[in-house]
């Protein structure tokens, strides 16, 4: 092809192709208006965008997304244990990492009864259990000298242990007007931690051996009457147990069914975790997916 | 430094005044010479050696494609100089062993040129250069009325292969309506709705395009006979 030279730099030279490509190239020594045979074409400068940048533009995005997601959306928005209570209604209270309360089941009628139309997002796990525990007690689920089991569960000890001692502060005030026995346990223990007897005199502590001590003494000063001075607790009725297997012989329909019910919680727990888990992959494809409107659902639960 | 950052700013300028850019290359003409001169092994001379011209044009490129992200300006132009100049020596190999006109034909004799006949007609091929010239020149006149050098149109001339095919296209559909040029000539701008419609290219590739397409289709309005002839073959097909 033959081209002719248009206008001349001292780096290259403009010149018009006979297919009308108008183009620079190098100038070995052209005057306008020289035709030639053969140039040296000018390469285009690389885009403004390109692979790098796209790369980097990829990167930034993807490092905003996990620090969203791993650092406000999993601690805050995802389920890391969860707090079971049993009274006769039976709830099941998943909780956050930062101790927010994710989501609540109703395990039984009663349950889900008693958390219809309740406002538990984003509250603390320990507000929502005290409040769950005066709300049973003015539906007439928690009468007086009945008990309270709490049961928390989670695969960090810390994050447990940490939740129960919240609990433990907040279950101090028991329900107002009502004698409670709150047991506090962790999930797939043989026996509670602590012992809450809450009444109309103001609350108690104990750890459970305090606990258990304590029911042996009052069933001695009752003596043989066959009052039910323990009662009220779960476990213990009448004579000090040595051990917590002679315990469960004694009690009858206590402790052992209370751990049967246990193992059915603890199945019905981790089905709540799978499909918790189910419920974050479409989430975080919702996440992918939605594009702005999903991140946008986010700051909006931030703010 | 502060001579990097003065630098940096004289190739930014340089980027979009081809004056600037003409007189920085002059500047640095013995950098360019010195990096040519470590590739061919001897002194390049100004109008004689290819390499130096290739390496002209690379200093340029780099001028135009150069930014802060990209390091220090002159080791980013001396890393694109070699890389240039490597491809044409290769380019060159491929082409088979060039003998140089200046080279005498026989070992202490005449210069090759001297002892070749010359077919073309010397003095037609001055006089038809020289008119080639003195249209190119009104040419860019024109186009200065418009506002645009012939640098701007060649910048905006399309690379890829489907943009070109489609402002031939363009081209063509004006050539099939000479109303079209007129309009052009008396607006100064491109009548782009009508050429749009009538040649099926989209309107934003007119408009991306427009200082090219409206160079050409200034050529093809009266007076600029010695490049319409040039762009004779020019038709709607593939490059």
């Amino acid at each position: 092809m033959e081209y002719l030279v248009m206008e001349t730099h001292p780096a290259y030279a403009v010149v018009l192709g006979e297919d009308g490509a108008c183009l620079k190239a190098a100038n070995f020594g052209y005057q306008v208006g020289d035709r030639v045979g053969e140039i040296v074409a000018i390469k285009p400068a690389p885009a403004k965008t390109g692979l790098r940048k796209t790369l980097a533009v990829l990167a930034a995005a993807a490092a905003c997304l996990c620090i969203i997601f791993f650092g406000v959306y999993q601690p805050n928005y995802m389920g890391y244990g969860s707090v079971r209570m049993t009274i006769n209604p039976d709830v099941l209270i998943s909780v956050s990492r930062t101790d927010r309360v994710v989501k609540l089941k109703g395990l039984n009628d009663d349950g889900r009864a008693l958390i219809k139309g309740f406002d538990y997002k984003g509250r603390p796990e320990d507000a929502v259990a005290a409040e769950l525990m005066s709300r049973a007690s003015s539906l007439g689920y928690l009468k007086d000298g009945g008990s309270v089991k709490l049961t928390v569960s989670s695969r960090d000890s810390g994050w447990s242990a940490d939740a129960k001692d919240a609990l433990a502060e907040s279950m101090d005030g028991g329900v107002s007007g009502k004698s409670v026995t709150i047991y506090l346990s962790y999930a797939g223990a043989a026996e509670p931690d602590t012992v809450i007897a809450a009444g109309t005199g103001g609350s108690k502590t104990y750890t459970y051996a305090q606990w258990q001590a304590l029911q042996a003494q009052k069933a001695a000063q009752a003596g043989q009457s066959g009052s039910n001075a323990g009662q009220q607790t779960a476990p213990a009725q009448s004579a000090a147990p040595q051990t917590p297997e002679q315990w469960g012989q004694q009690q009858g329909d206590s402790w052992e069914t209370w751990g049967e019910g246990q193992g059915d919680s603890w199945e019905s727990w981790s089905k709540q975790y799978s499909s918790e888990w189910e419920d974050f992959g479409k989430s975080v494809d919702g996440l992918f997916s939605g594009g702005k409107s999903s991140i946008g659902n986010i700051i909006g639960r931030l703010g | 430094m502060s001579e990097e950052h003065q630098i940096v700013s004289r190739v930014r300028e340089a980027k979009s005044d081809p004056a600037a850019a003409d007189g920085f290359i002059r500047e640095y003409m013995g950098f360019i010479k010195a990096e040519t001169a470590k590739f061919t092994g001897r002194v390049p001379q100004e109008g004689r050696d290819d390499e130096l011209s290739v390496a002209m044009l690379a200093f340029y490129e780099s001028i135009l494609a150069y930014d802060a992200s990209r390091g220090p300006f002159l080791r980013f132009a001396a890393l694109s100089m070699r890389s240039r100049l490597i491809d044409y020596a290769r380019a060159e190999n491929r082409r088979g062993a060039a003998v140089s006109y200046d080279e005498p034909a026989e070992e202490g004799g005449t210069a090759l040129k001297d002892c070749i006949a010359d077919e073309n007609d010397a003095v037609a091929g001055a006089a038809d250069r020289l008119s080639a010239r003195k249209e190119i020149g009104e040419f860019s006149l024109r186009l200065s009325d418009f506002g645009l050098t012939l640098s701007d149109v060649a910048d905006n001339c399309p690379r890829q292969e489907r943009t070109f095919s489609a402002c031939r296209r363009v081209i063509e559909c004006a050539k099939a309506h000479p109303e079209l040029l007129k309009e052009l000539e008396k607006t100064k701008k491109l009548p782009m709705a009508a050429l749009s419609e009538l040649s099926g290219v989209e309107r934003k590739t007119l408009e991306r395009h427009r200082r090219y397409l409206l160079a050409i289709l200034l050529a093809y309005t009266n007076g600029f006979e010695i490049i319409r002839r040039h762009l004779g073959q020019l038709k709607g097909g593939t490059r």
